[in-house]
């Protein structure tokens, strides 16, 4: 069976991960968390930066911890989008230049579909599945059929969920990123706040969520000119109620409109308690099955990357050396690059 | 033979050597701008192919660092690096205005920084005159009206000057040399200028703590802590014990403190954590206690406190205890294998 090195580098975490025959030899994951932290955001320059520094020595590592040496491997594979550009660039570079050194094949690895067969390490794939792909990049719905078959069936019309959580963490003075203090705190609250469930328009499996962001910082602000203090946990509960229901309604409903034997999440938001409890307790008796990736694989990591790479492997997906990255890849366009 | 390799993407062009004792043999080059990350690696296997020479056959990398195009810089130094180390060979790094000198005079090299500023490097044959910086254009205008018997170098179109095209590549092959070796491939990086992410602040990653830095955490743990652990100790917390949380701090590429802890259910505990002496009071402990907290935040079950035990005559690390919000709570008496007492602080990660 073939052994491949995957490399991951679309934000800010450096990754390298070296898999045979489904099973994982290594998988190494350099975070830039405190770096960072201090900036408040991942900021683009910074982590690119990050990524050149770090690239040799995740290789490095991923080689020992595999005991394989570099001619072993059968193939390259590397996320060449989305993500951020520069960031990209870097990942590619050291992708390419193995993959000519040792004159293998190059695997062109698109991001979410990763995130979605880290799913793969927790349960078989069963057709037709509805992935629900929430990040802070992204919030989308996305129906496969069969294995590598995505269709986009519904997606955000303005912000990704991610993001819609980061922006009520600063209102409510929480720290960045906002997912896991606002889970944190909505544990402690009560639904008190009213806030409306915006509407997406478009289509059935369409979400909006630029709305309920207006509709707390406009809530917040005008409680705190009247003078009313906003309880933290109550708001948190308030919004996470609503960011959530609206997931998982739509996601219930695309499901069942579609006939589908398997629910998988995928994306840093995936790890939200509070989506995975509802999720868990909406699909009771329903006969629909619920796959929850493991927490490790709610974050960036090449192991997600080389586990689509063995598919690609497979149907001998090879891309030439002139590769580009795609900043905006769409994950129903994976066969064109 | 020997073959070498050189690459420069810093500015517009995408230039590729091939050198045979340190001559350029053959090249490609070509203006290729926002085009680099596409083409460079497929050229090199264009440039090695008809020359019919294995990658494997090379026997050194030659680069250029910056400053330049972030981005383009990036690209060749990623690909030197990847190459230097995939293949074990040596890697050479020139700055990417010392390339644009021309052999044999005083060259005044300059690459457009964007917004009215310059790239500013003086370099004859024996290296700097003047150290890479910034400059105003108008000042280097100036320099240049006051220093005729220099030769104005690089692609200087936009200081209304005429541009002579420069042979990048031979000195590239030239810079084999002591001068421009760089003894650890892993901490090859680009150099930025433009930026206070560099000037004045310690270029300082928290990582999770790889095998690769067990010989520097030996040493600070020895040196910080009279640490008695052993390389097997710590390979443990790092890679076995599933209570354990292991990072290590980096500046420039090189460990120069680490942070050892255990989560157990609501609460976790430092068990080391150290910052190499010349490395102290510059926010490096800031750094990995913020990383701990951050991993505290992130588990599943929420952790409420952090609880540490520290030497009695230790006043530096209970001041940086305290000023992070860690309360003295009591005095362990002969807690240490010397003797020594420990005062027992916790400090609470409940929102008050």
């Amino acid at each position: 069976m073939p052994k491949i090195l995957a490399i991951e580098s679309s934000c800010d975490e450096t990754a390298v991960a070296i898999v045979e025959d489904g099973r994982l030899l290594s998988n190494i994951v350099a975070t830039q968390i405190s770096v960072h932290e201090k900036f408040g955001g991942v900021m683009p320059e910074i982590a690119s930066r990050l990524h050149a520094e770090n690239i040799t020595v995740c290789l490095e590592e991923a080689l020992t911890e595999a005991k394989v040496k570099l001619e072993d491997i059968d193939a390259f594979a590397v996320t060449r989008g989305p993500g951020l550009i520069g960031c990209l660039h870097v990942g590619l570079q050291a992708a390419k230049t193995l993959a000519m050194i040792y004159d293998k094949p190059l695997i062109p690895v698109h991001h979410l579909a990763g995130h979605i067969y880290a799913n793969e390490y927790v349960g078989e794939f069963k057709f037709p599945m509805l992935c629900i792909v929430v990040s802070g990049g992204n919030t989308e719905l996305v129906l496969m059929k069969d294995h590598m078959d995505f269709k986009i069936i519904g997606e955000t019309k303005d912000d990704a969920i991610g993001e819609c959580y980061d922006k009520v963490a600063r209102v409510l003075g929480l720290p960045y990123p906002g997912g896991l203090p606002i889970d944190l705190a909505a544990k402690q609250g009560e639904h008190v706040y009213d806030l409306p469930t915006p509407d997406a328009g478009a289509g059935p499996y369409d979400f909006s969520y630029s709305g309920l962001k207006t509709a707390v910082i406009n809530l917040v602000n005008s409680l705190r000119m009247k003078g009313i203090e906003v309880s933290v946990p109550d708001m948190a509960r308030s919004f996470q109620d609503v960011a959530v229901k609206m997931v998982v309604d739509k996601s219930l409903k695309a499901a069942k409109d579609n006939g589908v034997k398997q629910i998988v999440l995928a994306g840093g938001v995936s790890a939200n308690s509070y989506l995975r409890a509802q999720m868990k307790e909406k699909l009771e008796g329903t006969g629909i099955e619920l796959i929850i990736p493991p927490l490790w694989c709610t974050t960036d990591n090449a192991a997600m990357i080389a586990k689509v790479a063995e598919k690609l492997y497979d149907k001998k997906v090879f891309a030439p050396l002139s590769l580009g990255v795609d900043p905006n890849w769409k994950i129903d366009h994976w066969e064109e690059f | 033979m020997s073959f070498c390799l050189c690459l420069d993407t810093s500015d517009r062009y995408l230039s590729i050597g091939l050198a045979k004792d340190k001559k350029i043999c053959d090249k490609i080059c070509y203006e290729a701008w926002q085009r680099q990350s596409e083409g460079l690696v497929e050229e090199i296997k264009a440039l090695l192919v008809r020359n019919n020479i294995k990658p494997t056959q090379l026997e050194a990398i030659s680069c250029a660092k910056g400053p330049g195009s972030y981005t383009g810089v990036r690209i060749a130094l990623s690909v030197a690096k990847t190459m230097a180390f995939a293949l074990k060979v040596p890697l050479y790094l020139s700055s990417s205005l010392e390339i644009l000198r021309k052999p044999g005079k005083v060259s005044i090299c300059l690459v457009n920084a964007r917004g009215k500023r310059s790239y500013f490097g003086v370099y004859d044959d024996n290296g700097a005159i003047i150290e890479d910086c910034i400059k105003d254009n108008s000042e280097v205008n100036q320099f240049i009206a006051s220093h005729p018997d220099y030769e104005v170098c690089g692609d200087v179109a936009y200081l209304g000057l005429e541009s002579k095209p420069s042979d990048v590549l031979s000195i590239l092959s030239e810079n084999i040399d002591d001068r421009h070796h760089i003894e650890n491939v892993h901490s090859a990086r680009p150099v930025y200028l433009k930026d206070d992410y560099d000037k004045d602040r310690l270029r300082t990653v928290v990582r999770t703590a790889m095998i690769a830095d067990l010989p520097s955490i030996m040493e600070i743990g020895k040196a910080s802590l009279k640490s008695t652990y052993s390389e097997q100790d710590y390979l443990y917390d790092m890679q076995e014990n599933p209570l354990a949380y292991f990072f290590t701090a980096l500046v420039d590429g090189k460990v120069v403190g680490f942070l050892d802890f255990y989560i157990t259910f609501n609460s976790a505990t430092i068990v080391q954590i150290a910052v190499k002496e010349e490395y102290r009071k510059k926010g490096i402990g800031n750094l990995l206690l913020g990383a701990m907290i951050r991993e505290c935040e992130a588990q599943g079950d929420p952790v409420e406190f952090i609880t540490l035990e520290v030497r009695e005559s230790n006043k530096n690390a209970q001041a940086f205890y305290k000023k992070h919000k860690f309360e003295n709570i009591t005095t362990k008496k002969a807690y240490y294998d010397d003797g020594e007492d420990a005062i027992y602080m916790v400090r609470s990660l409940v929102h008050a």
